[in-house]
């Protein structure tokens, strides 16, 4: 009886625990690792910036916000698929925290002081023969908690783009993220 | 500046080198019509610190040449040794016989890897197998890599003594470069060298996993038929599976455990669609007392220095080639 009453408490919400439930759906928003170390939510129809990592190549630094985890540490996945045939370009996936946002606590987000807390999915150079660049893309982004192994997914459909503001360092980005990309091509960046 | 150095090119020599128990030799090639042999000099790696050096050297032929099997022995220490064939230059460089020198105290453009970024692999071995100083590499019936005349090459070896590698001799390292007749090629062999530069683990990480694609079979389904994976001491476990452009991750044919001792797995038969690439993966674990950026909560980042920073790189090498090798990252 008094097993049913517990029940009966939750739910209606008294005694509710503070924590999603393992029943509870997660809601994941896609956001974009900015320079300024901050997220910004991506829309469909957003450009993303291929940023320059120290070696070579360029990757998009593709970050999440997540509503109802109860694990900090997480599965974040990127991955670019094809607008036309859903083919995947580039997958990335990495261990990462998530702790409640200071703005919002039920939105729970990665440690923005450095941008290996995010996805680098590694789209340049273009060894496929699309442009990699100025097109659209879907972008996937799935967390999934380590223990729990509960996960959610969300698409956006997004503009990889180069855009850096030093020329040289702008005609590499193009040059490495187009079609049919041979070694030696574009030389080394700026 | 490189300077030149008492490196040696032989061929047509009978040298075999120290009897040492700690410093391997390798008879060279006995013409150039079998191949020839690139050997660094005996040196020294001081207590406490890393050597990693580029011997720039040419293909030693007046015609192009196919290669079939690289021999390749190290002495005790060693951490990796990559052969590169030189392309676009930035700040690294040098002429048939030059050396650049580089320590952890003093590493210059040797240890900086954005110098060769669009340089394409010739062949590689990591670490030293246990009980086993000489390496084999043989590739199929057939499959040979295209050198042309007097190609620029660049052999770079790197040696530890710190911390959890140890150097207990000398560094010394040798490599037979193999030919195989014209006439008996069938496909040229493509490299792949894939890196994740923007890994970072910390002390107190249990297990901590980054992965990535390499999509690169652009004009036709490839076979791979070798592979093996690199991190620093605090990588636990390093994978490479296929990737299919439609389905993603696939079967793993690649697993190492060892990161100082990593497997060259040869004699793979691994087939690539269309389109496809591989899928590879590293796992770290750090102890809460170790410390490698003290002014970044002594967490392990991308960059060569083994005691202090973290690689994540595979090393693929498959056939046909196509339009071109491959450089992930």
């Amino acid at each position: 009886m008094r097993s049913i009453v517990l029940g009966l408490l939750l739910v209606s919400g008294c005694g509710k625990p503070a924590g999603p439930q393992p029943s509870d759906p997660i809601e994941v928003t896609p956001a974009m690792y900015l320079a300024d170390k901050t997220l910004s939510d991506v829309h469909d129809g957003d450009q993303i910036s291929l940023e320059f990592p120290p070696q070579g190549g360029h990757v998009l630094f593709v970050g999440a916000r997540a509503k109802g985890l109860s694990e900090t540490l997480v599965t974040l996945r990127g991955r670019l698929r094809s607008a036309e045939d859903n083919s995947i370009f580039a997958e990335e996936s990495r261990t990462v925290g998530f702790n409640p946002s200071p703005e919002d606590p039920t939105m729970w987000i990665p440690d923005l002081r450095s941008f290996s807390n995010v996805s680098n999915v590694p789209v340049c150079p273009s060894y496929t023969s699309y442009d990699l660049y100025n097109h659209t893309f879907v972008l996937e982004v799935t967390v999934t908690e380590l223990t729990s192994m509960r996960t959610a997914m969300a698409t956006r459909k997004v503009i990889p783009s180069c855009l850096q503001t030093v020329p040289g360092s702008l005609s590499y980005c193009q040059c490495d993220c187009a079609a049919n990309y041979v070694l030696g091509k574009c030389g080394t960046p700026m | 500046m490189p300077k030149p150095v008492w490196f040696l090119l032989v061929f047509f020599a009978a040298c075999h080198g120290s009897s040492s128990p700690l410093d391997v030799s390798l008879a060279p090639p006995k013409s150039l019509d079998e191949g020839f042999q690139v050997a660094t000099p005996r040196f020294d790696v001081p207590a406490g610190s890393e050597v990693q050096d580029c011997y720039f050297v040419d293909v030693p032929y007046d015609v192009p040449v196919y290669l079939h099997e690289f021999v390749m022995t190290q002495n005790p220490g060693t951490h990796h040794m990559n052969v590169f064939r030189v392309k676009t230059i930035k700040d690294l460089s040098g002429k048939p016989g030059d050396v650049v020198h580089g320590t952890s105290a003093d590493p210059g453009p040797c240890f900086d890897s954005a110098n060769w970024a669009d340089w394409p692999l010739v062949t590689n071995n990591e670490g030293q197998q246990a009980g086993q100083s000489l390496t084999d590499f043989t590739l199929p019936d057939g499959v040979a890599e295209r050198f042309e005349p007097h190609e620029l090459l660049m052999l770079q070896t790197h040696y530890v003594n710190a911390r959890a590698q140890l150097t207990p001799g000398v560094g010394h390292v040798i490599v037979n470069f193999l030919r195989m007749p014209d006439a008996d090629v069938k496909a040229e062999l493509g490299t792949l060298f894939a890196t994740n530069q923007n890994i970072r683990t910390c002390p107190g990480d249990v297990d901590r996993k980054f992965e990535a694609s390499c999509r690169f079979a652009r004009d036709s389904p490839i076979t791979i038929v070798a592979a093996n994976g690199h991190m620093h001491s605090r990588g636990i476990r390093f994978t490479m599976s296929g990737f299919d452009s439609m389905t993603g991750p696939g079967a793993m044919f690649y697993q190492s455990t060892s990161w100082d001792s990593p497997p060259f797995d040869r004699g793979l038969q691994v087939a690539v669609p269309q389109d496809g690439g591989i899928y590879y993966t590293c796992e770290y674990t750090v102890d809460p007392s170790l410390c490698g950026n003290p002014g970044d909560s002594c967490c392990y980042t991308f960059g060569p220095h083994s005691p202090t920073q973290e690689h994540c790189n595979a090393f693929v090498y498959y056939y046909p080639k196509n339009s071109t090798d491959v450089n992930c990252f």
